[in-house]
């Protein structure tokens, strides 16, 4: 009888977790900045050329009025595009941005 | 109370729970758990993304990511996560302003999982973790991405954003949110410019039809009683969630959908168009 009631116990708590983990999405990998860092382990050891984005700087381009200010090449481009209807090819930056994690991310991850 | 229950029964089945993932992870080249990636292949994959949607000229689109395997998820749900990508103007630390897209989500916090918070960040980002480098996107019309960029310029996707998170929230209930309904509330708040979550849930009621979770009721109730990030509070019966397709359908049932596309580093696969 303790056996059969153990069993059931068992049977129970462990159909909980899993019912936890099948209908939780991806809960860790939701809580992206923490785990991209370490990941892509910020600085060049791991993902050697990728630029951090300074701050919280990513202004949606139709919002900003200030195409003029993009660099080089690509602010060219953009200063066209940015003109044009929606549904024309886009210009995209080679370099791979990434932030810089929080103190409370960075303690998390 | 649900956190220290949970905990309990995770440190009696660790080797459970352990034993099963890891094992059911393992599998064909391009697939991992996130940590066996390569970083360099996960910024390829996302800057592919990029470029994909920058050729349709995306200046905003919806992408999802698969976290999980598709034998650890219920029927009917293929990704773990969406998000909105915006194209942008990006600042890197050495001054220059770039061109690419910022990705504006909802994820859960890592130690909290039953709360969430907005996040920008990048696509690099975004795909790091991800079980396998594949990704759905949907490029809405362009009428409809002016009204979404409005929604993230005006901050009514911020506005729109519930902390109390359930994995699997009810998208007609305002009490929990996943990332998917915060996605549908951003949407409908840029069709209806309104930020009344009251009027926000009618209309979704009327005009969104969710996805069923075929879960078995007992393994439902006990994942609620036991996991911090399932809510069943906000469900009567059968348990209903927003999904990528869901609302892929919802935008192509209305007219407002311009493409999907489904990315995996060996091409780009115009599904819809």
């Amino acid at each position: 009888m303790k056996t059969h009631t153990t069993t059931l116990l068992a049977l129970l708590l462990s159909t909980a977790l899993a019912a936890g983990e099948a209908i939780a999405g991806d809960p860790v990998r939701h809580s992206g900045q923490a785990s991209a860092h370490s990941a892509m382990a910020v600085g060049e050891s791991t993902l050697a050329g990728a630029k951090l984005v300074a701050g919280a700087v990513a202004v949606p381009l139709m919002l900003s009025g200030e195409v003029g200010a993009l660099s080089g090449e690509a602010g060219s481009s953009l200063w066209h595009a940015a003109g044009g209807s929606i549904g024309e090819p886009l210009p995209i930056a080679e370099e791979t941005y990434i932030t810089t994690p929080s103190p409370r991310d960075a303690m998390a991850d | 109370m649900r956190r220290s229950q949970g905990f309990v029964v995770a440190l009696l089945f660790v080797g459970l729970a352990a034993a099963g993932p890891t094992a059911a992870r393992s599998g064909a080249p391009g697939t991992g758990d996130g940590e066996s990636l390569d970083p360099r292949d996960i910024a390829a994959f996302a800057k592919q993304v990029e470029r994909a949607a920058a050729e349709h000229g995306a200046r905003v689109f919806i992408v999802a990511r698969k976290g999980r395997p598709a034998d650890e998820l219920p029927d009917g749900i293929a990704y773990t996560h969406v998000g909105l990508a915006v194209y942008s103007t990006i600042t890197l630390e050495d001054g220059r302003a770039v061109p690419g897209y910022a990705m504006h989500n909802l994820y859960q916090w890592a130690d909290r999982p039953g709360r969430s918070r907005i996040v920008v960040d990048y696509p690099a980002e975004f795909f790091t973790g991800v079980f396998s480098l594949e990704a759905a996107v949907i490029i809405p019309t362009p009428a409809l991405q002016a009204r979404l960029l409005e929604a993230v310029g005006d901050g009514t996707f911020e506005a729109l954003h519930n902390p109390r998170y359930s994995a699997i929230s009810n998208p007609f209930d305002p009490r929990f949110q996943n990332c998917t309904e915060h996605l549908l509330d951003v949407i409908n708040g840029a069709i209806y410019r309104t930020r009344d979550t009251t009027m926000l849930k009618r209309y979704a009621r009327d005009w969104f039809r969710p996805q069923r979770l075929h879960v078995g009721g007992l393994r439902l109730l006990l994942g609620g009683i036991f996991s911090e990030e399932v809510a069943i509070s906000d469900h009567r019966g059968a348990a209903y969630t927003a999904t990528f397709d869901t609302i892929r359908d919802y935008l192509d049932t209305n007219g407002l959908l311009d493409a999907v596309l489904e990315i995996a580093p060996a091409g780009v696969r115009v599904v819809e168009r």
